[in-house]
């Protein structure tokens, strides 16, 4: 819950509109850039593979400095507390993955280990794994929200969990999400720059998924022991998602206390907006120690997690006001990145 | 008979003098020989007394510490508060008194044996002057006070600096003074000589005020209509004053009028205000009320943007006071004051605060010298935030409420030389959060609730200011503070071997109500030295020491409403500042010009710092969120003022930094490695211009240009990707500045010549920010796909704002 969340941008540009800008200024920040080690990723109580990606930071201020370099040719293991070495192998640049097999048990601690090819060691601080309650219900409520247009609502479904917290121990909550839509479109109207009709043979249907942007955490705090129910996401109707159904899967996973605070800064960091509420900049960290270099900060968290999943389909007619159906005149792959021919298995 | 009771009464009057002032000693040691010398001389030698008064010729005010000259004994006397003197002893023949008065013209006359009392008329320098303020000060007050680093503000002046939406702000008036700033636009907090904002005492007739802003700090939340003056303390403190690490702003209420009713309109843009005055009972009971409203609702409906037009912002403020005269020797008043804000944005969220205060004050004068006062003082602020938007509906409310009472002495041997003693008691109690948040439709709901502080603060003083001679004056003082944190309350302890946090509590325990937590006992000496070159230059040396047991946790750069007050307890130490103070002062041409040159270097001891990405709000173990610093500041204030005259003004420019060091065991307690760094307020150079000219009565064009390095924020130094996002990263704190501030104030204030009573007041037009400069409110940085990382900056009133008031006295 983060009431900063309700004094957003407004605040400030609601009572100076009128004379309040925002606009790109230079500025001068020195210094090459730390090229520090940054990881995403852990390991779960599910069926893997389970990924850690490795990146460095790059130095910020100049579009050819920008780009952030992969990490690759490290060699990446866990061990776990009973001394068992479990090694990750490299699928893509940086990104390293375990067997799909390899799972990770509650109560057991795991460390992780990198060894860089410029020889540098990195450990990361022992994570024990917690468990975490069942879903007990996942659904979807219509909703309606405002937008900056007045004469429009922004409709869909709101996805929540229901579940009832452990009474015993403080817990600590991430929910990950991955929601899977058709995208029916019509190649054969497709248009050309002049506006001519150009039609495409391919594709009609596709499917893509997405996930949350923002880490979706909570602490146990204001309802520690009670059964508990937790908005997930929005899922906003724009006339191709919620047409044929919308397929959605919750992974519900425990945390540390220190991987949460961990979350927590992240998030602090991402909602800066410039308003006269922001947190200030902060440093930061994460779980990982550089062995040769302990003074130097490694950005990212090692999480090792308990996990419980549910998932259901999600259909248009729980929809009280139904957008209207989108025309998309172009190949379905065009919609969205990750668009696919290939349907996935649940469907 | 009568020569053993004169003699009698001379040695009391030695007796108390001796304890005091080696040369008063000398001179009536003198006295008693010459008295000695003329009884012995013979009974037939006849004893006179002359009472003399001296006055402004033009408007027949009293003229404090005149010096006079009896030219026949070369004796000198000075004019007490009622501008009058006595001379004894009057030779036969008569004497001349010699005047001499900064600021007027000399006068020399002869004064006949046989008067009895006489009025000596002197008159103005500035006779061009049309209007004459009368200040309670000497006009060289700055030159002559040993007391130092201390501004006052009439508010007179302050009528004729260019307002912001027909606003006189009386908070915002003081950052044009030497060593004072605030961070940006929108925050009525003050940093004076390099302090945060929650170091100042901010003092309306008596009661402390915790967030006194309107508007999220746009305007500060004191009508203008009740205030007499300001007085700002930053330099040596007076040791009444205590509680607060950096300064006191001592905001004087107006006497209410015990002779004819009267009142006072003024419209705005933003508000408007109503005052009015008078006489209950004749010459004993006087009423003052004054209210302040805004209607921001109207102006915010007329902007085309939904979030903008769903949202609401209200503020009123409203003063009352009775001040009664019981008799010639008692004196009691009551005063209430209230402000409230409430706004909510596009959404469904409310956000309030008030603040409230009532001062009770009794004044009982013993016998012109003796002097008491009885104050009671109650104060409130509550802050909350609902959320009504149906889904989650919550409700959080915090408070911090401040009880306090007071006895003071004061003792005055003579004017020039006076004793304050008192002690104080204040009861403080911290509600930090208080969350209820409903958890279905039929409204149910959970509460939380962050446990409750209290703290008891008790204080003795004394203090004396005395000016030995015309060379040197000295002003000393001593405040014992002592301070407990109280139950109930339950107390964790950590491990001591790693940074406090939630997992290293291994012991909580569970203290009583009332029942002693941790106690603190300060001694804070106050000191100051005048030392005269000249009548017209002295050179002055402060060391003043300060304490604080209560502090606002803050993250955000601004004084913002849903901070978090916290008092001092096992975790978090008083506060502690030692000031060395160094000043010169001269006045020019009879107390026209006045300038000064001070320095100071400020140790501060405890400052509460905060861990990165720390949660501040509705934490139960806010302690693990805190680190302990040190920092320091030290820098120069040049100031140079015009006073007198038709064209007035000053200018003033210091040089400043105020740095900060946290350099704890662990990683995660320190802060830029340990190394110093600068606050958030560090703003080294800083220039004020202010002037105003008044070409004739009822006419006054003033400016104010204002300059100052930007305030230091925090620059990336390399971007990352986590969870898909980029996001920049930090590498330490404050490293890089906000482009520098600069801004141009214009107004003009005229009367339209009329006979209608009602059309007879003063029209302002005023624009803030002449030439529209687009100043950095803040910077931030934005990622845009495909596009290189960004830094934006956020100005706010970055076009001229014009505005249009209007005052009518009735």
């Amino acid at each position: 819950m983060s009431i900063f969340n309700y004094m957003n941008k407004y605040t400030i540009i609601l009572f100076f509109l009128i004379t309040s800008c925002i606009e790109p200024i230079e500025v001068n920040i020195q210094g090459e850039g730390s090229n520090l080690l940054v990881l995403e990723g852990g390991i779960t109580t599910g069926l893997g593979p389970h990924t850690i990606e490795l990146t460095r930071t790059a130095k910020y201020g100049s579009i050819f400095d920008g780009v952030i370099k992969r990490e690759s040719g490290a060699l990446v293991s866990v061990r776990d507390s009973n001394g068992e070495i479990t090694f990750l192998s490299e699928e893509n640049d940086g990104v390293y993955q375990t067997e799909p097999t390899f799972r990770g048990e509650v109560g057991k601690s795991y460390i992780l280990q990198i060894e860089t090819t410029d020889g540098d060691k990195f450990n990361s601080i022992p994570e024990s794994i917690v468990s975490v309650p069942e879903i007990e219900t996942l659904y979807g409520v219509y909703d309606e929200r405002p937008t900056e247009n007045p004469l429009k609502l922004a409709t869909g479904l709101q996805v929540y969990v229901d579940y009832t917290d452990d009474v015993d121990v403080d817990n600590y909550y991430l929910w990950s999400v991955i929601g899977t839509f058709q995208i029916n479109a019509n190649p054969e109207l497709k248009r050309d720059m002049f506006g001519g009709l150009a039609p495409l043979d391919c594709c009609e249907t596709c499917w893509a998924e997405e996930s949350n942007t923002f880490p979706n955490i909570t602490n146990d705090n204001t309802f520690n022991g009670t059964f508990t129910t937790q908005p997930i996401t929005f899922i906003q109707d724009d006339g191709v998602r919620i047409e044929d159904k919308y397929f959605i899967e919750v992974e519900q996973l425990s945390l540390s206390a220190e991987a949460f605070e961990f979350y927590e800064l992240v998030n602090q960091q991402l909602s800066i907006s410039g308003d006269i509420f922001d947190p200030p900049p902060a440093t930061i960290r994460g779980n990982m120690i550089n062995l040769n270099n302990p003074d130097q900060n490694v950005i990212g968290y090692f999480t090792a997690s308990d996990v419980r999943k549910s998932s259901i389909f999600l259909f248009p007619n729980e929809l009280v006001n139904k957008q209207g159906k989108s025309l998309i005149a172009d190949d379905c792959r065009a919609y969205k990145n990750n668009a696919t021919t290939v349907t996935p298995s649940f469907w | 008979m009568i020569c053993q009771w004169r003699y009698g009464v001379l040695i009391q009057k030695i007796y108390k003098m001796i304890k005091m002032n080696l040369k008063v000693r000398m001179f009536l040691l003198g006295m008693l020989n010459f008295t000695f010398l003329m009884l012995a001389n013979g009974q037939n030698e006849r004893v006179n007394t002359i009472s003399c008064k001296v006055v402004d010729i033009e408007n027949g005010g009293p003229l404090i510490g005149v010096n006079v000259l009896i030219k026949e004994t070369t004796q000198y006397h000075s004019t007490n508060l009622e501008g009058s003197f006595k001379v004894t002893n009057v030779p036969e023949n008569g004497f001349t008194l010699v005047f001499s008065y900064i600021g007027y013209e000399g006068k020399e006359i002869l004064v006949k044996p046989q008067s009895k009392t006489i009025t000596i008329r002197l008159k103005s320098q500035f006779t061009e002057l049309e209007e004459v303020v009368i200040t309670s000060e000497r006009p060289d007050a700055n030159v002559m006070n040993s007391g130092m680093g201390r501004n006052v503000l009439e508010i007179s002046a302050m009528k004729d600096l260019p307002p912001l939406a027909g606003e006189i702000d009386v908070l915002k008036s003081m950052t044009l003074l030497p060593g004072v700033s605030s961070v940006g636009e929108a925050s009525s907090g003050l940093n004076v000589r390099g302090g945060s904002f929650d170091q100042n005492l901010i003092l309306l007739g008596g009661g402390v005020l915790y967030n006194p802003s309107h508007l999220f700090g746009f305007f500060s939340s004191i009508n203008a209509e009740v205030v007499d003056n300001i007085v700002l303390y930053k330099g040596v403190i007076p040791a009444k004053f205590g509680g607060r690490a950096s300064s006191v702003v001592d905001i004087g209420y107006k006497v209410g009028d015990y002779d004819k009713w009267k009142g006072n309109v003024g419209v705005g843009m933003v508000s408007s205000k109503l005052a009015i005055t008078g006489p209950v009972i004749k010459e004993k009971l006087a009423l003052t009320l004054t209210g302040r409203m805004s209607y921001v609702n109207w102006l915010l409906s007329l902007v085309d943007d939904v979030g903008i037009k769903n949202s609401s912002a209200n503020f009123y403020d409203v003063n009352g006071k009775l001040d009664y005269r019981l008799n010639d020797k008692n004196y009691l008043s009551y005063s209430i004051y209230q402000s409230s804000d409430d706004f909510n944005l596009a959404s469904d969220t409310v956000n309030q605060w008030s603040n409230f205060s009532q001062v009770a004050t009794w004044k009982h004068t013993f016998t012109e010298k003796l002097t008491s006062n009885v104050t009671l003082a109650e104060s409130k602020y509550v802050f909350s935030i609902l959320n009504d938007s149906g889904v989650n509906n919550f409700d959080l409310t915090s408070n911090v409420i401040d009880r306090s009472g007071r006895l003071e002495f004061n003792y005055a041997l003579n004017e020039k030389n006076n004793f304050n003693a008192g002690i104080e008691a204040r009861l403080l109690k911290i509600d930090p959060g208080n969350f209820e948040l409903e958890t279905n439709e039929l409204g149910d709901s959970e509460a939380l609730q962050v446990q409750e502080e209290n703290g008891r603060e008790y204080a003795a003083y004394v203090y004396n200011t005395h000016e030995l001679n015309d060379k040197i004056g000295i002003s000393y003082g001593l405040r014992y503070n002592l301070y407990q944190y109280v139950g109930e309350q339950l107390v964790n302890d950590y491990v001591d071997l790693f940074p406090r946090n939630g997992q290293n509590i291994i012991n909580t325990t569970s203290f009583g109500a009332n029942e002693v937590i941790e106690t603190y006992a300060r001694l804070a000496p106050r000191f100051g030295i005048r030392y005269s070159l000249t009548p017209s230059t002295s050179i002055k040396i402060g060391v003043n020491k300060m304490n604080q047991f209560i502090q606002l946790i803050s993250n955000t750069a601004t004084l913002s409403p849903v901070n978090v007050w916290k008092l001092s307890d096992t975790f978090v130490v008083p506060q502690e500042v030692v000031q060395y103070s160094f000043g010169v002062f001269k006045n020019l041409k009879n107390n026209t010009y006045e300038t000064s040159i001070e320095t100071y270097y400020k140790d501060i001891d405890n400052v509460v710092d905060y861990k990165d990405g720390a949660v501040l709000l509705l934490n139960e173990n806010i302690e693990t969120e805190l680190l302990n610093g040190i920092g320091k500041a030290y820098g120069v204030e040049l100031f140079l003022k015009k006073k007198t005259g038709k064209l007035t003004g000053w200018a003033s420019y210091t040089y400043s930094r105020s740095l900060r060091k946290v350099d704890g065991a662990f990683p995660e307690t320190r802060i830029n490695s340990g190394e110093w760094y600068p606050s958030n307020f560090d703003k080294p150079h800083d220039l004020t211009l202010v002037t105003s000219y008044k070409p004739r009565k009822n006419l006054t064009f003033s400016a104010v240009f204002t300059y100052s390095t930007g305030r230091p924020v925090t620059y990336p130094t390399d971007k990352l990707k986590l969870f898909g996002q980029d996001i920049a990263y930090f590498d330490s704190r404050n490293e890089s500045r906000i482009p520098d501030y600069h801004r141009l104030d214009l107004s003009v204030t005229f009367q339209i010549n009329t006979t209608i009573k009602l059309l007879k007041g003063d029209w302002t037009f005023g624009i803030y920010n002449s030439y529209g400069n687009n100043n950095a409110y803040s910077v931030f940085f934005d990622d845009v796909e495909g596009a290189p990382p960004q830094a934006y900056k956020l100005s706010i009133l970055n076009t001229p704002v014009p505005s249009l008031s209007y005052n009518v006295n009735f």
